[in-house]
């Protein structure tokens, strides 16, 4: 079952002789479960990509449908409301509340949906993560992998259809980069959750299920293998 | 220290980075401008009073002038006229002794030769026609017509009686200018030609210091460069002249070189330093409050920048700009603000200052119409310097910041995460909108308290302005004011000269001209001995001290002087009697007196200052002579209708015809007087344009005066301070703006963050608008304590000490501005939050990156 479905997405900037085709003609199916990296230069449009999916950004033509629901036929509060309960988000600058603790970051989707927290789930993330002994540790006490492990947590809070990684660990030194991948991995896993991740790091790229590749707004390869 | 030429770049940068932060420029210019506000109203009200009030003083004194030297003569004129220090001098040459024409007998005339600088000085520039040339020509005043019954035309005759070197003359002289009279001054002058003078040379001799004969002295008015040090000057005039000083001399103790001098007194009471101490406690507040006014949004605005700009400054320092060129950035940046700032301010604070001075002046006992205010460089550049100073003081912070930053540490200063110095917390449930908010607020400490603490200063300023106004009591004040309907008597009497001289009796004439008024229906006249030298009481130890532990004031004889004031019929009836007895025929027997006793501010007699019994003998000397009377009574003495208003500890009253019998002189002080209810109005107006138009030096007060009086003084209280409050309410608002504008533009990048993980723009909203409720809730609270304290501390212990106040604790005021506060403090985030919101997520995720 596709959970995520795109139809010739195209996204343009800016117009006439300045205009940038960031995404052109991006068709795309996803599983569930399934763990894709999309990999491209810098300005391949990958970001756009991810961006649009999340419904971050709106594309100029074609179509997003997470879950079977048409996202760009959602009001920006109701696309708000619908990205927070199916769609992760882990950002390269992890991106964490600075005033609240590492527990609260990582409940704040749920708290903001007006939900009552899964204990048990949420536990079970942290404990998975490792993250533990930091529960009351604000942000700035903590390391990079760590805070990245907060936004993972963060992202898998609300059990949502997607996670869109964009760089995770671009902020990371190659150990905790791994660290974090494999994380990422194990836990997506566990929890049956769809992945699609942006690098630029080959390395970490061939950690997940399928590689997409992106070159000038479009597909240059990685369909299904 | 090697000098290099970076003058140029610093300003290059200074200004370069002044142009990109607009926002900030526009918020700076107003705080700027609106400290320069208060600053300049404050010093334009300070100056107008005090040149009000050396205005009237010169008015009163009939002329202006540093300082005068007296009774001189041509050669000592000649001898000091070119010292350095002096920039002005005068030539009065008194001609005659004395003016003695009949009608001059109750206004003073004086014959004078003056020069161009003495007419100048003394306002008596012919307004219309020339000064005297010919030897027959005078020049004087319309009032001093008036009194001849001359017509005011060029070319009258002008017959006058006058008297040189004790010899009469009679004269009649040809009018050739006159100028109108002030009727605040209350001599008449008569201008000589120089021809005039020439002529009579022989008898112009000065022998002052001979047989103190007046004829011929020279006094000189004296104008220095500034009013600053007057008695150093003119006594550094007298001796570098050859001259002496003559200290405390008699007349006839005068030595030959002896230059008598004195200075304006209406210059000595130019500065603070000879005001009371509660003005310069009360000023100094002031000045305090407002430095600390401007300081709080001054510092926060800049504080602000230098965070957004750090990164910035952290690139100077990377490329070697030290930190004493980046402090001189944010200087010079502040600089070219104040520059657009403070000249805004001073104009708009010069014309609330003119404004609100008449207002102001009202309650004090000048004379209205002449409430002026020069565009004196003071005000402009105390308040210039005052304004630039609080800039200095509020940019120096956040100038060492900048300074100090290291280049590493600037591109991760964020100002926010600094203040993030916890780094746990124990609980579950932050991610609560609410409860985020309260975190927010707490992320930049500083911010948070200068906006409340700026917000709070307001309004425990209106709520203190508020209490102090209704706490004035108009019953009290009342209670004191004349216990007749009407009192009368000559402008004197009631201005701050006080009833001296004989010239300052009530006229016959105004008395006559109210009881012809229909409504009239009793009055009784108050005589009053006005030479206190003349009248004593007898006491075995003369040198005893006054209730009060002062000196007694002594008559001639070296007994205490007695004020002896004489009644009729309708005063002694309303005397409040506190001991003994009135017994009017009784009284009227001429055997008996009533002693007067003091009482303080609240009402209560202070029997302290009775000093003897009723059944007592009380032994007096009027103009020598010594009379014997036993106390029948003793009675308040009521300060504002039964006495001359200045304070003598022996006090007794007579009834007329006694007191007529025994002093030679006597001299209707008041006429008070009562009207029936529904005609007091009439009487009100009729007085009033009687005294305005028909005798000028005549003037009344009367219950609704009392009262008018009361609501100018509280209405002035309300509107002043209401104002002061504005302007602070409205330098606290603004820095409320600013700190949620900019706290909520630092936080753009979170908060497309907190989007792109699910919040919507309803719960961000909702989120900014508990944040500002809370900003609300503490300044509510904080104002209700401070309110609070400081009403039942200063204004319930201090002001409450003022005999016309009933201290009651007022919350209202507070109460009032609470609900306008809390919809600002939704409305306000809201605006901020759009100013923000138009990028897309994804623009303003990517500033991160």
């Amino acid at each position: 079952m596709n959970i995520l479905e795109t139809h010739n997405l195209i996204k343009h900037y800016g117009n006439d002789e300045n205009l940038v085709k960031a995404l052109d003609g991006v068709s795309l199916r996803v599983d569930r479960g399934e763990f894709v990296s999309v990999v491209g230069t810098s300005g391949s449009g990958k970001s756009t990509l991810l961006h649009i999916l999340g419904g971050l950004d709106s594309a100029t033509e074609g179509t997003v449908k997470v879950n079977g629901e048409d996202i760009f036929s959602l009001k920006k509060d109701e696309l708000t409301i619908f990205r927070r309960r199916n769609i992760g988000f882990v950002f390269q600058s992890y991106n964490l509340v600075p005033i609240l603790n590492v527990y609260e970051n990582i409940t704040l989707p749920i708290e903001l949906d007006g939900n009552k927290i899964d204990k048990k789930y949420i536990n079970k993330i942290i404990e998975t993560l490792g993250l533990e002994t930091k529960q009351s540790s604000l942000p700035n006490n903590l390391s990079g992998g760590q805070q990245q492990r907060v936004a993972i947590a963060r992202a898998l809070a609300t059990k949502p259809a997607i996670i869109l990684a964009d760089e995770p660990t671009g902020n990371l030194d190659s150990k905790t980069s791994l660290d974090v991948l494999g994380l990422l991995k194990v836990t997506s896993k566990q929890f049956n959750q769809t992945i699609i991740m942006i690098t630029h790091n080959e390395e970490i790229a061939q950690m997940a299920d399928r590689i997409i590749r992106i070159e000038d707004g479009k597909i240059v390869g990685g369909e299904k293998r | 220290m090697i000098q290099v030429q970076n003058r140029r770049v610093i300003n290059r940068i200074a200004f370069k980075s002044f142009r990109s932060s607009k926002g900030r420029n526009l918020m700076a210019i107003i705080a700027i401008a609106l400290t320069t506000v208060l600053f300049t109203s404050l010093f334009t009200i300070g100056i107008g009073i005090i040149e009000s009030f050396q205005n009237q003083t010169i008015r009163q004194a009939g002329g202006d002038g540093h300082a005068v030297l007296k009774y001189i003569t041509d050669e000592q004129y000649n001898n000091m006229k070119n010292h350095s220090l002096i920039d002005e001098i005068s030539y009065n040459r008194l001609i005659a002794s004395s003016v003695d024409n009949e009608e001059f007998l109750k206004r003073h005339v004086e014959m004078y030769y003056m020069d161009k600088t003495a007419r100048k000085l003394g306002f008596c520039e012919p307004t219309v026609g020339k000064a005297p040339l010919q030897e027959s020509e005078i020049i004087t005043d319309t009032r001093t017509l008036d009194l001849l019954g001359i017509p005011h035309k060029i070319g009258a005759k002008v017959p006058i009686k006058y008297t040189m070197k004790g010899e009469q003359y009679n004269t009649t002289f040809t009018l050739s200018g006159f100028w109108e009279s002030d009727p605040v001054f209350n001599i008449g002058f008569i201008i000589v030609s120089s021809e005039f003078m020439d002529k009579h040379n022989s008898l112009l001799k000065n022998t002052y210091k001979q047989n103190g004969d007046m004829t011929g002295v020279i006094n000189s008015y004296i104008m220095f460069n500034n009013g600053f040090n007057l008695d150093e000057k003119l006594k550094k005039v007298i001796i570098d002249s050859g001259y002496t000083i003559p200290g405390d001399k008699e007349i006839d103790e005068l030595l030959p070189t002896d230059i008598v001098n004195n200075v304006n007194w209406a210059y000595l009471s130019n500065g603070i330093s000879t005001s009371d101490p509660i003005t310069i406690i009360g000023l100094i507040m002031m000045v305090t409050l407002i430095i600390f006014t401007g300081y709080l949004i001054i510092y926060n605005i800049f504080q602000i920048s230098v965070i957004k700009d750090i990164k910035l400054y952290g690139l100077l320092k990377t490329v070697g700009t030290t930190s004493k060129q980046i402090r001189g950035i944010i200087l010079r940046q502040a600089i070219i603000l104040s520059t657009i700032g403070i000249p805004l301010g001073l104009f708009t604070g010069f014309l609330l200052g003119k404004a609100l001075l008449p207002l102001i002046m009202r309650n004090t006992s000048y004379d209205l119409n002449h409430t002026t205010v020069s565009l004196n460089p003071i005000i402009f550049i105390g308040a210039s310097v005052f304004a630039l100073a609080t800039v200095i003081i509020s940019t120096r912070k956040p100038g060492k910041i900048a300074g100090k930053i290291s280049p590493i540490e600037a591109v991760r200063y964020s100002g926010t995460s600094r203040e993030m110095k916890k780094l746990n917390k124990n609980s579950t449930d932050g991610g609560k909108l609410w409860k985020m908010a309260f975190s927010n607020l707490s992320r930049n400490k500083k911010r948070t308290i200068i906006s409340v603490i700026s917000m709070t200063l307001s309004l425990v300023l209106l709520n203190s302005v508020f209490t102090i106004s209704n706490g004035f009591d108009m019953n009290k004040y009342v209670s004191k004011a004349v216990d007749t309907d009407f009192l009368i008597g000559h402008a004197n009497y009631f201005n701050t000269n006080h009833f001296r001289f004989p010239e300052d009796e009530l006229s016959e004439s105004f008395i006559s001209s109210v009881q012809k008024q229909e409504g009239f229906q009793a009055g009784g006249r108050i005589y009053y001995n006005i030479y206190l030298g003349e009248c004593s009481i007898y006491r075995d130890n003369p040198n005893e001290f006054s209730h009060s532990g002062y000196p007694l004031n002594k008559a001639n004889d070296g007994q205490p002087s007695l004020s002896l004031y004489g009644m009729e019929d309708f005063n002694l009836s309303r005397l409040d009697i506190v001991e003994g007895e009135l017994d009017l025929e009784k009284l009227k027997e001429g055997k008996y007196i009533i002693e007067g006793v003091h009482e303080d501010d609240y009402g209560n007699i202070l029997w302290d200052s009775s000093h003897y019994d009723v059944g007592d003998t009380v032994m007096i000397t009027v103009d020598g002579k010594e009379y014997e009377y036993e106390v029948m009574a003793k009675a308040r003495i009521k300060v504002k209708t039964m006495s001359a208003r200045f304070y003598d500890e022996f006090a007794m009253y007579l009834p007329t015809n006694e007191y007529l019998n025994i002093v030679t002189r006597p001299v209707v002080m008041t006429y008070g007087f009562n009207v029936e209810d529904n005609k007091e109005n009439d009487m009100e107006s009729y007085v009033q344009q009687y005294t305005e138009k028909i005798e000028p030096l005549m003037n009344y007060e009367s219950k609704q005066t009392y009262i008018n009086g009361f609501k100018d003084f509280h209405n002035m209280i309300i509107i002043v301070g209401s104002i002061l409050s504005f302007i602070i309410g409205l330098i606290g608002v603004l820095n409320f703006i600013n700190s949620m504008f900019t706290s909520i533009w630092s936080r753009r990048q979170e908060f497309a963050m907190l989007q792109s993980i699910g919040m919507t723009g309803k719960q961000l909203n909702k989120m900014l608008s508990f944040e500002g409720l809370y900003y609300a809730a503490y300044t509510i609270i904080l104002s209700l304590v401070l309110g609070s304290i400081f009403s039942l501390s200063v204004i319930g212990m201090v002001v409450n000490k003022l005999w016309f106040f009933s201290y009651e604790f007022v919350i209202a005021p507070l109460l009032i501005t609470y609900p306008i506060m809390i919809v600002l403090s939704v409305i306000v985030p809201y605006i901020a939050y759009r100013s923000i919101g138009k990028g897309s997520i994804v623009e303003r995720l990517r500033e991160i990156e």
